[in-house]
């Protein structure tokens, strides 16, 4: 059975971007509290794939409380100090879809 | 009455400032200087100290027909030496860079001669005889209208100018022609301007601070000098919208307007 109800998720636009020096320490960080359960960023790199530049990241998150929310964020200000967007909702796959199937990346029982 | 150009509307220092770049009798301030090698190192057209290679005689040799816009006309130095025609990109942030494409074309026509420029979205080309390349490549650089972290000598994969800056302020760059020297604080070419690399690092300064570009660039932007602050802008903008929208649909039967 397919888990339908989706986590709530914390979308960070940084306003300039990231380097990958920056982003994992940032990362392992918020993996490292116990109320965030997957944390996923995106980029675009450079031509010969030696630099890579992080401009969106996704933090699933188990509750949208306030409180945990303001324990993200003072992470965010640290590692992002020339300041960034912060935007709820959900913003990566959290089901497996169609084209999953279609694709032959669902192993079917 | 003798007439003097106005170059461009406005009140605020961004129109200022377009206003002083296009005038051909204002001097580009020198914020930096580099040697003449290093110009032609990040332009790559030819190595240190090779000659300039040529696709006619120079015009003295060649005996040219008697013709009254040759003899108004004067030469450039490139084509008097008959040098090839080639070319230098500027590709500009929309971060605050000190000019921007369609400002360049307007001040180079107004400056230049024996040009060809043309505008693209993020990126301006000029085009002209090699060694007249290579002098309006060094003022450009060394001029105000440059910024090493905004703006960038681009031959090739020019995109970045609407991506977000880096951690340091840089524009980005999907070749990685140039770097930033923390040591230093400056920015250094290691590639030409078409991505090949170079025999040494080439300085070409440190970036300005976010409020000198402010007070330099000639880009309206909500988060600095907003348009709507300057009423003369608008109604020019307006009127020349006005005009190319109405002026060729049935523009006869639009009396007084």
């Amino acid at each position: 059975m397919i888990d339908m109800k989706a986590k709530p998720e914390l979308q960070v636009f940084p306003l300039r971007l990231l380097s990958e020096k920056t982003v994992k320490p940032m990362i392992d960080e918020l993996e490292a509290l116990d109320y965030v359960s997957q944390v996923n960023c995106r980029g675009f790199s450079t031509v010969d794939n030696e630099e890579y530049k992080v401009g969106w990241i996704w933090i699933e998150i188990e509750s949208d409380e306030d409180d945990k929310i303001k324990g993200i964020e003072e992470i965010c200000i640290r590692y992002i100090p020339f300041g960034y967007d912060i935007q709820k909702g959900r913003f990566t796959k959290y089901r497996v879809t169609t084209s999953d199937y279609l694709r032959g990346q669902v192993k079917e029982e | 009455m003798a007439y003097k150009a106005q170059f461009a509307p406005g009140t605020t220092v961004i129109s200022e400032n377009r206003r002083k770049y296009m005038d051909p009798d204002y001097e580009f301030k020198k914020l930096r200087s580099m040697s003449d090698e290093d110009i032609v190192l990040v332009l790559g057209h030819r190595a240190p100290g090779e000659d300039f290679k040529s696709v006619h005689p120079p015009l003295e040799e060649m005996g040219e027909p008697d013709c009254i816009v040759r003899e108004l006309v004067e030469p450039t130095e490139g084509a008097k030496a008959g040098d090839r025609i080639r070319y230098v990109q500027f590709t500009d942030s929309v971060y605050s860079a000190p000019i921007t494409p369609y400002q360049r074309a307007w001040a180079y026509c107004h400056r230049y001669r024996g040009i060809d420029t043309g505008t693209l979205s993020g990126r301006q080309i000029v085009e002209a005889r090699e060694r007249d390349v290579e002098t309006i490549s060094k003022e450009l650089i060394e001029s105000e209208t440059f910024d090493p972290a905004r703006t960038g000598i681009r031959g090739r994969t020019v995109h970045g100018h609407a991506v977000r800056l880096d951690e340091n302020g840089l524009m980005f760059d999907a070749m990685r022609r140039y770097i930033f020297d923390e040591a230093s604080g400056e920015v250094k070419y290691v590639k030409n301007m078409v991505g090949e690399p170079i025999d040494r690092p080439v300085s070409v300064g440190k970036p300005m601070s976010d409020a000198d570009l402010e007070k330099m660039t000639t880009m309206f932007r909500g988060d600095g000098i907003s348009i709507t602050e300057d009423q003369e802008v608008i109604d020019v903008v307006n009127a020349v919208h006005w005009g190319r929208t109405f002026g060729g649909f049935k523009s006869v039967n639009r009396d007084g307007e």
